[in-house]
């Protein structure tokens, strides 16, 4: 019988019993040597782990070190998946490892067998308080007296003040872009990064492309929940736990957050024509590389490895857990069909193109270079501005796709375009910003909401700027669609494209040292 | 499996095979031969600086430092306007290649004037076993990997990809200059390629295939060593470590690590 996954918001009251139960198996946890590997702090050092941060926080006291396993050096430490394909499998065998050991923890204090870790659905538009974060997690005592265990200080939200009240901006958990896209399969040259993200060997950190989900809302709401002490976006030590990386597992809200991420991805797998990379054997044998996935047991003296491909069907042997609600919010929505009625296509073509752009999706899209700022943009203050040139003989491939789209007796759909900001570096993982495209110089931001293209919370920017880091210093790369800006001046009958501005403002604070390497944009074609 | 080969990954390796193809061709002429390199110079740039020499150490460094441009060939491909590909391109390899040529031949000079201190080839091989441990070799190596922004306009459109070569060169060199030097040293003492093809092996491996080095150094050790540690803590009951070439197949069947065979 699979354990099922319910939404924290409809337990019932507050401390409820699987609330209880998990603060009871966190608080056993926390107690557990580092070392073991069951150990609250094992299995966060999994997801990542930077020692200077955890002292700081004082998650390792003076004296102690890391656990010195060649098992946790080696294979278990800084696992985690991130601006890459695995990001969805591995984090969900690493959530499935981690319910477990609660579940066995549970069990051992008294508890109910059938426990199963929630989620936090900030999407249910039916909760007028699904924005904030469940109540339970800011409140510092808890019915068994003492400390909450799910409590954490180094929790700063907006106000960026620990214990303050925190609630998720909405732009923040938005699910338009991720599921319209119906490919799971990044391009990984500049176009769609796919709902899943690009194809990599395994991979920690570093560059490359994230997925749509990645980005929004799982990027965001870490920022958003973790933030900095006193929206210090310079200084890489207040930084809230959720808000980097390698102290993000530290927080017990964290997993609540990935168990709604991993049923996202469910309700996408199983909506229609989504597909997975099943078909891919560097995916499905994935990780492709040369480290494993691997997660310990509840006996804290086996370690199990998995694979992508085991990672797919939930009630499959190695997960077994359901959703009680994967609702597709999504599911009446065609994102190419939504795009032609804007643009005016009649409606009895719309189901030509939708299976024309089926058949495309099949095929590599032909993805180019459009054009580009590279002078560099620093976004120090609260705005920068970068006007991108483009390339007139690209530009016209553009143009002419539109003309040919919406004219052809075959239909298609014209290109999409897509905004890259390349070697983004900063020194602090809660730094946050918006991307307006098209706004003149006399515009704000605010008042113009239509042309917002999206929000980048640079969580893991810090580790993507460092030196030490394993790829150097090349900082991190997002990908944004901007289709929907090019198809508002196609609309106002432009004949030509020569630059398009690009609009960039902080979401939170008054300074960062946030610095953008190119901000350049692609043309994707079929 | 072949669909997902990259078109900058043919390339990069077909070079190397030229390279290599090319070094054997050369060797076998006589003279000219890698082996020789270092003889004929007698350890003086002048002599080194010969046509024929240059063209023995650009093959050389065509041949053993070609597959590790798929990487930066892809970035240059997909950074560059469509038109501007192959262009950027061969700025790039034009420059690299150069680069690596003039160098070879300081690689090949340091080898045979290490002859003058001592045993060459020992010596040599000490200072790369010291440097390969050394914190300086992981930062250089990291910083192989960079992946720099691309001017699309303009002059510095025409100058970005060879400055990405200079700097990759550069750091590269700073990465593998001692395991060169000691394969060179090598090479005066051996027939054949094979100091030059192991020496091919460990830059290629270490840079495209080794687990990423972490700051801290947790994860550099040289393989023997992790064996080493391997036996010490499973005679110590700790059964999770798996030593760093065991197959899938090898860890399966150790007890108390359950996997999936692959």
């Amino acid at each position: 019988m699979p354990r099922t996954r319910r939404d924290v918001w409809k337990l019932g009251s507050d401390w409820n019993d699987i609330i209880l139960w998990y603060a009871r198996a966190v608080k056993v946890m926390s107690a557990r040597p580092f070392s073991d590997m069951t150990s609250w702090r094992y299995l966060a050092a999994m997801h990542g782990v930077a020692e200077q941060l955890w002292r700081s926080n004082g998650y390792m006291q003076p004296g102690e070190s890391l656990p010195d396993a060649i098992a946790f050096q080696r294979e278990d430490r800084d696992q985690c998946q991130h601006h890459t394909w695995y990001f969805l499998p591995w984090h969900r065998g690493y959530l499935r490892a981690f319910e477990r050991i609660v579940a066995a923890a549970i069990v051992q204090l008294g508890g109910p067998a059938d426990w199963a870790l929630p989620y936090w659905n900030y999407n249910d538009e039916s909760n007028r308080n699904r924005l904030d974060l469940p109540p339970v997690f800011g409140s510092q005592t808890w019915p068994d007296g003492g400390t909450n265990p799910l409590f954490v200080v180094a929790r700063y939200g907006s106000t960026g003040q620990s214990g303050g009240p925190i609630k998720l901006d909405p732009r923040s958990v938005s699910l338009n872009d991720a599921f319209l896209e119906s490919s799971f399969v990044g391009t990984q040259t500049g176009g769609s990064p796919g709902f899943g993200g690009g194809r990599t060997p395994f991979k920690h950190s570093g560059r490359g492309d994230e997925g749509l989900l990645e980005q929004s809302p799982h990027d965001n709401v870490h920022g958003d929940i973790g933030g900095a002490r006193d929206n210090d976006f310079m200084d890489p030590f207040k930084v809230g736990l959720m808000s980097n990386p390698s102290t993000a597992g530290l927080d017990p809200i964290f997993w609540l957050h990935h168990s709604n991420i991993d049923r996202l991805w469910e309700s996408w797998r199983q909506a229609a024509g989504h597909v997975n990379p099943t078909d891919d054997s560097a995916w499905m044998d994935g990780p492709a590389g040369n480290r494993p996935f691997v997660t310990p047991e509840p006996d804290n003296s086996t370690r199990t490895t998995f694979f992508a491909r085991e990672m797919l069907d939930t009630t499959g042997p190695k997960l077994d857990y359901i959703y009680e609600d994967i609702t597709n919010p999504f599911a009446a929505r065609r994102r190419v069909a939504e795009r032609l009625e804007g643009l005016g296509i009649a409606p009895a073509a719309l189901e030509a193109v939708e299976s024309a752009a089926e058949r495309d999706m099949a095929r590599k899209p032909q993805v180019e270079l459009l054009g580009a700022y590279a002078q560099g943009v620093r976004l120090s203050g609260p705005e920068a501005a970068a006007t991108v040139p483009l390339d007139q003989t690209t530009s016209r491939k553009v143009l002419e796709s539109f003309r040919s789209a919406l004219e052809s007796t075959t239909p298609r759909e014209p290109d999409r375009v897509f905004l890259n900001l390349e070697n983004i570096k900063a020194s602090s993982d809660a730094a946050s910003f918006s991307v307006y495209i098209g706004l003149k110089p006399d515009e704000k931001p605010e008042d113009h909401p239509e042309n917002l293209a999206g929000v980048v919370t640079l969580f893991g920017v810090a580790e993507a700027t460092s030196s030490d880091s394993p790829h150097g210093d090349n900082g991190l790369n997002k990908v944004i669609e901007i289709t929907a800006a090019i198809d508002r001046l196609h609309l106002t009958g432009v004949k030509e494209l020569n630059q398009i501005p690009v609009r960039f403002v902080l979401r939170r604070g008054r300074a960062s040292d946030i610095q953008i390497g190119r901000v350049s944009i692609y043309r994707q074609g079929n | 499996m072949l669909r997902h080969v990259t078109g900058a990954a043919v390339a990069a390796w077909g070079l190397s095979g030229l390279g290599w193809l090319g070094l054997a061709a050369w060797s076998s002429v006589g003279d000219a031969a890698i082996g020789p390199i270092c003889r004929a110079s007698g350890g003086a740039l002048d002599d080194a600086l010969r046509p024929e020499l240059l063209l023995g150490t650009t093959l050389m460094m065509l041949a053993m430092m070609a597959p590790l441009t798929a990487g930066p060939m892809h970035h240059l491909w997909h950074r560059s306007l469509a038109r501007h590909r192959l262009r950027a391109i061969g700025l790039f390899w034009l420059t690299y290649i150069a680069l690596w040529g003039l160098v070879g031949v300081l690689f090949a000079l340091a080898a045979a004037n290490a002859s003058r201190i001592g045993n060459a080839v020992l010596l040599t091989l000490l200072i790369a076993l010291a440097w390969q441990r050394l914190p300086a070799k992981a930062t250089a190596l990291r910083r192989c990997h960079l992946r720099p922004p691309l001017a699309v306009f303009g002059a510095r459109a025409l100058l970005d990809p060879p400055w990405f070569a200079l700097r990759l060169t550069a750091w590269c060199v700073a990465s593998c200059w001692a395991v060169m030097v000691a394969a060179l040293a090598a090479q005066n003492a051996t027939p054949g390629l094979v100091p030059m093809l192991i020496a091919s092996a460990i830059i290629v491996w270490e840079q495209l295939w080794r687990t990423p080095l972490r700051s801290d150094g947790a994860a550099w050790a040289w393989p023997r060593q992790r064996w080493w540690k391997w036996l010490r803590q499973r005679a110590a009951g700790d059964a999770c470590y798996r030593p760093p070439l065991a197959s899938r197949q090898l860890l399966n069947a150790l007890p108390g690590v359950q996997g999936t065979s692959r």
